[in-house]
C-alpha cells in the first residue's frame, strides 16, 4: 500500500506539469533564424513586455507554410517569396510584413576545383560547377533555401541530376557539414554561414553579391478566418514588434564575430 | 454404502465432463459421506484430478448434477464450496516470495486481521512440520517441502473438506508419514478427506471408501479391506483379527491395521473342501449382486467378505442370501499394510 | 573521454538548459510509459488469461506494431490533434500533452505484447490454484502481475526504453520548442544539425545515464517491495 501511494505521487508529480499553460504563442520559422541566435534575442524582450511565451517551432518554409496553412501555428515567420504570396493569396495568411533580408552566399571548398570565385553572377556559377561535375549538396527539403537554390537552377537552364549533385533532404546546419566533408558546392544562407563556418574549415565564400541571391524574410498571421482558435491577437503582437522601431534595432545590432546577419527592412 | 438419511457430502448424479469434446469424467451415481476418508486409485489420467476439481468446483460438468451438503455446486453451492474445501494440486506451485506469504494467502484473500493470520500461519506451518519457515524463500525448498508448504496454504483456512491430489507424489518418506498424519488428524477433528494417490499402501491404510477410476469411469473395488489387528504369530502364519473373523495371512514382522485380500482369490463353496487355501469360514450369503458377466457375492463370516463367481457356480451353488456357505482362500493372497 | 568528461561537465555544472531538457525527457517518457502501462498490462493480462477466437493473431499484430516507424506514429498523431485533425480543437499540437499522447501510443503495444507474452509462460495452473484458495478474479489478476513481475518490468523498462530514445514523435508533435517541448533526443537532433556533434554525444551519455538511472531504481523498487 506504501508502495503504491508513492508510485502515484511520483505520478502526479510528473503529470501536473503537463497541464499547466501559460498563453502562448506559437510560430513556425525557418532554421535560419534560429540557428544563427537571432531569436535568442529578439523574443525575450517580446515575451518580457507581453508576458507571451514564444513556441519556436524551427522547420524548413515549406513546413512552416505548412503547419500555418492547417492552423497548427498562429504565425509563420520565413524567407521564400513566392510561396508566402501563396500563402496569402490562398487566404491562409494575412497581414504579411517585410521584416529583414540578408543574402545567400555559395560556399565550396577552398581549391575551389569549378574555378567560380569572384563570380558575380550565381547562375554562372552553379553553371561552372555542373560542368565541372564538382559535387554539389542541395538542401532537397523544400525550404526557402532549397526554392532560391532550384530558382537558381532554373535560370541555368540545367537540370541537376547525376552522381556530383547531392540531394541531401536535410536542414543548413547538416548540409554545410556534409559539404565541408565532401569537398562539396552549396548554396547557404549568409546568418547560418557565419554561425557555423567555425566548425568548417575547407569551405569558403566563392561567390555573393548578386541580386539573384536576395533573401527577404516575412512574417504572416495566420488567418483567424480560416482557423478560429489561433491565437491572432498574439501573432498581430509579434508582427508588431519585429517591424517596431525596438525589434528593428535588434536585428540590425545583432551580430556574430563583429558581422551583422540580417539588415532590417523598415529602419535604417 | 449405506443409504442413511444423512445428507451426504458431496452427491452425484449422471454427471459428464468433457474437455475439448472428449469425455474425461463420467458418474452416473455416488455418494460421499462426511467425516470420512474417500481415497481415488487409477493410473494417470484416468480422471482422478477432473475428479477433484468438480468436487471443488473448479470445473462444470456438461450434464448432471453436483451437490455439496444438498445443494448444487452450480448455483449456491459454489460458495459454500469455495468456502469450505480447498483442493491442493499435485504441483504445489508456491508463488514467489516467502513460504509464510504463501501460507497467509487465503487468510490475507479474507481479510484475516494480521496477527492471527501470523498466528495461523506459524500453526498451519507447525501441522505440516516446518515449524519457523515463514521467512524461507519458496523457491528453496525441497520438492517435499513445496508440497507441505502447499498443504499448509490449505489447512491454514481449516477447511471442512480437505481435497488432496496426490500429494505423495515426487515427496520424501518424511512428507509423506506428514501428509498420511495430516489426513488423519483432519478426520478426527470431524473433518472430511477425498485424496488420489498412487501409493496403494497409503491408499489402504486410509481409506474409508476406496474409489478405483479408469478410462474416466468409476469402477468396483477388486480388493476386500479389513481394518483390524494382529492377533498373534506362530511361525507359519501372521493371524489377523479383523470383526469376527481371524485370518491367517502370511508371517510377517511389523504391525499391522489393515489387511487386503482381493475378491478374484476367494472361493465360494457349499460344504468344506480340501484344498492348499489356509482359510476356510463359514458364513451366510447377505448379498448378490451382477458385476458384468460376473456375480459380487457378499459372505457375512463376521465380516462381510466378498468374491466374485459365474453365473453357472452361482446356479450350481443355488446361489440366494440366506445361503449357508464356506468361504476359502490362500493366507498368501492376504496382504497386510 | 573528452566527450563523456564534457557530458559529465554539462551535469555537475548546473546548466539550466541541459538540466531541463534531461527533466522534460524523463517527464515525458515516464508518462507516457505510466499510461502505456495502465492500459497495457490489464489489456495484457486479459489476453494472456483468456482464449478467445482471433486470439493468436492478434497477438502477432500487436508484436508486429513494435515496429511501427516513430516518426508514422508521429504523423498519425499530428493528423489527429492538427487543428485540420479531428481533435484540432483541443490544441494539444506543439505541447507536452501531445507528446507524451505519442509516446504512449508508441510504448502501449510494446507493453500488452510483452506482458501477454510473458503471462502465457506463467504456470497455467495458477489461475486455479489461486481460485481454490478464495481469491477474487481481481486477486487472480494481481498475483498474475506479481508472479510475472519482473517479465512485467521488463515490458515497462523496455517501453520506456524505447520512448526515452525515439525522436520521431516528440519532434514531429512536439515541435521541439525551447524551455517548452525540447528533449534530449530533439535537441541532440538540433545539435547535430548545427554541427555541434561533440555537445550531442554528450546529451547521449546524459541520456544513457538518464535511462540507466531509471531502470536501476526501478528494479530496486522490484526487488524490495
Amino acid at each position: 500500500m506504501r508502495r503504491t501511494s508513492l508510485i502515484m505521487l511520483m505520478l502526479s508529480v510528473i503529470l501536473i506539469p503537463l497541464s499547466a499553460q501559460p498563453v502562448r504563442l506559437r510560430m513556425a520559422t525557418t532554421t535560419s533564424t534560429l540557428d544563427s541566435g537571432l531569436l535568442s534575442v529578439l523574443d525575450p524582450p517580446f515575451e518580457k513586455l507581453t508576458g507571451l511565451t514564444v513556441d519556436v517551432i524551427a522547420v524548413g518554409t515549406g513546413k512552416a507554410i505548412r503547419l500555418g496553412e492547417n492552423g497548427d501555428v498562429d504565425v509563420v515567420f520565413v524567407h521564400d517569396r513566392k510561396l508566402e504570396d501563396r500563402f496569402v493569396a490562398q487566404g491562409f495568411g494575412v497581414n504579411r510584413r517585410d521584416v529583414m533580408h540578408n543574402d545567400f552566399v555559395i560556399v565550396g571548398p577552398r581549391e575551389d576545383p569549378a574555378r567560380i570565385s569572384g563570380a558575380a553572377d550565381a547562375a554562372g556559377a552553379f553553371a561552372k560547377i555542373a560542368a565541372s561535375g564538382s559535387p554539389f549538396v542541395s538542401r532537397g527539403d523544400a525550404s526557402g533555401t532549397n526554392a532560391k537554390e532550384l530558382e537558381i537552377w532554373d535560370r541555368t537552364a540545367i537540370k541537376p541530376r547525376g552522381a556530383w549533385y547531392k540531394d541531401a533532404g536535410q536542414g543548413m546546419g547538416e548540409v554545410l557539414v556534409m559539404a565541408n566533408d565532401l569537398k562539396a558546392y552549396t548554396l547557404s544562407d549568409r546568418g547560418t554561414w557565419l554561425a557555423m563556418k567555425g566548425r568548417l574549415p575547407g569551405l569558403m565564400i566563392l561567390s555573393e553579391g548578386d541580386p539573384a541571391l536576395f533573401n527577404p524574410y516575412g512574417v504572416i498571421a495566420v488567418n483567424p478566418q480560416k482557423h478560429p482558435d489561433v491565437n491572432y491577437m498574439a501573432a498581430m503582437q509579434y508582427i508588431a514588434w519585429v517591424t517596431s522601431v525596438q525589434g528593428q534595432r535588434i536585428i540590425r545590432d545583432y551580430t556574430v564575430d563583429g558581422q551583422a546577419l540580417f539588415t532590417p527592412d523598415v529602419i535604417r | 454404502m449405506s443409504d442413511g438419511s444423512a445428507t451426504p457430502l458431496f452427491s452425484l448424479s449422471g454427471v459428464r465432463v468433457e474437455i475439448d469434446g472428449h469425455t474425461v469424467l463420467s458418474v452416473d451415481s455416488l455418494r460421499l459421506e462426511a467425516g470420512k476418508a474417500t481415497i481415488l486409485v487409477g493410473e494417470n489420467g484416468s480422471g482422478k484430478t477432473t475428479f477433484l476439481r468438480l468436487l471443488n468446483g473448479l470445473l462444470a460438468p456438461a450434464c448432471g448434477s453436483v451437490e455439496y451438503q444438498g445443494i448444487s455446486l452450480f448455483a449456491d453451492g459454489c460458495r459454500r464450496v469455495r468456502s469450505e474445501t480447498v483442493l491442493v494440486h499435485q504441483d504445489p506451485l508456491l508463488f514467489r516470495g516467502s513460504v509464510g506469504q504463501n501460507v497467509s494467502y487465503g487468510l490475507r484473500v479474507r481479510r484475516v486481521p494480521a496477527a492471527s493470520t501470523a498466528r495461523r500461519t506459524a500453526e498451519a506451518l507447525g501441522e505440516v512440520g516446518l515449524p519457523g519457515f515463514e521467512h524461507r524463500r519458496a523457491g528453496r525448498l525441497s520438492g517435499g517441502e513445496m508440497q507441505r508448504v502447499a498443504v499448509a496454504r490449505a489447512l491454514v483456512l481449516r477447511p471442512k473438506v480437505l481435497l488432496l491430489d496426490e500429494p505423495t507424489a515426487n515427496v520424501d518418506a518424511a512428507s509423506r508419514l506428514v501428509i498420511e498424519r495430516i489426513v488423519r488428524s483432519t478426520l478426527a477433528a470431524g473433518g472430511s478427506v477425498v485424496m488420489s494417490t498412487h501409493a496403494m499402501e497409503l491408499a489402504y491404510r486410509l481409506c474409508d471408501t476406496l474409489l478405483r477410476l479408469s478410462g474416466g469411469r468409476l469402477w468396483p473395488c477388486q480388493e476386500n479391506i479389513f481394518r483390524g489387528s494382529v492377533d498373534r504369530r506362530d511361525e507359519q502364519f501372521t493371524y489377523f483379527r479383523a470383526g469376527g473373523a481371524v485370518l491367517r495371512c502370511p508371517a510377517m514382522e511389523g504391525d499391522f491395521s489393515v489387511a487386503v485380500l482381493p475378491v478374484d482369490d476367494v472361493i465360494i463353496s457349499r460344504a468344506p473342501i480340501s484344498s492348499s487355501a489356509r482359510n476356510q469360514i463359514e458364513g451366510v450369503v447377505t448379498r448378490v449382486e451382477p458385476e458384468g458377466a460376473l456375480l459380487r457375492v457378499t459372505v457375512d463370516c463376521g465380516l462381510p467378505i466378498q468374491a466374485l463367481i459365474t453365473r453357472a457356480a452361482a446356479v450350481e451353488l443355488g446361489m440366494d442370501a440366506g445361503l449357508p456357505c464356506m468361504v476359502a482362500f490362500k493366507a498368501s493372497a492376504v496382504r497386510l499394510y | 573521454m573528452g566527450v563523456l568528461g564534457r557530458a559529465v561537465g554539462l551535469l555537475v555544472s548546473g546548466d539550466a538548459e541541459v538540466w531541463f531538457i534531461t527533466w522534460t525527457s524523463l517527464r515525458f517518457s515516464l508518462s507516457s510509459t505510466a499510461i502505456a502501462c495502465a492500459a497495457g498490462i490489464p489489456l495484457g493480462v486479459l489476453i494472456a488469461l483468456t482464449r478467445f477466437p482471433g486470439r493468436r493473431p492478434l497477438l502477432a499484430v500487436l508484436s508486429s506494431l513494435m515496429a511501427l516507424p516513430t516518426v508514422v506514429i508521429g504523423l498519425i498523431v499530428y493528423s489527429l490533434i492538427s487543428r485540420s485533425g479531428p481533435l484540432g480543437r483541443l490544441g494539444l499540437l506543439f505541447s507536452p500533452g501531445a507528446v507524451v499522447i505519442g509516446q504512449a501510443i508508441l510504448a502501449f503495444p510494446i507493453v500488452l505484447s510483452m506482458t501477454a507474452s510473458s503471462l502465457s509462460s506463467l504456470n497455467p495452473l495458477l489461475p486455479e490454484v489461486l481460485t481454490t484458495l478464495g481469491a477474487s478474479r481481481r486477486g487472480i489478476f494481481w498475483m498474475s502481475v506479481r508472479e510475472a513481475r519482473g517479465a512485467v518490468l521488463s515490458a515497462a523498462l523496455a517501453s520506456f526504453g524505447r520512448v526515452v530514445g525515439e525522436v520521431g514523435v516528440a519532434m514531429m508533435v512536439g515541435g521541439n520548442i525551447r524551455w517548452y517541448t525540447r528533449t534530449i533526443t530533439t535537441a541532440i537532433a538540433l545539435e547535430s544539425g548545427m554541427g555541434e556533434f561533440e555537445l550531442g554525444l554528450s546529451l547521449g551519455i546524459i541520456l544513457m545515464i538518464t535511462a540507466l538511472g531509471v531502470n536501476a531504481l526501478l528494479h530496486w523498487v522490484v526487488r524490495h517491495e
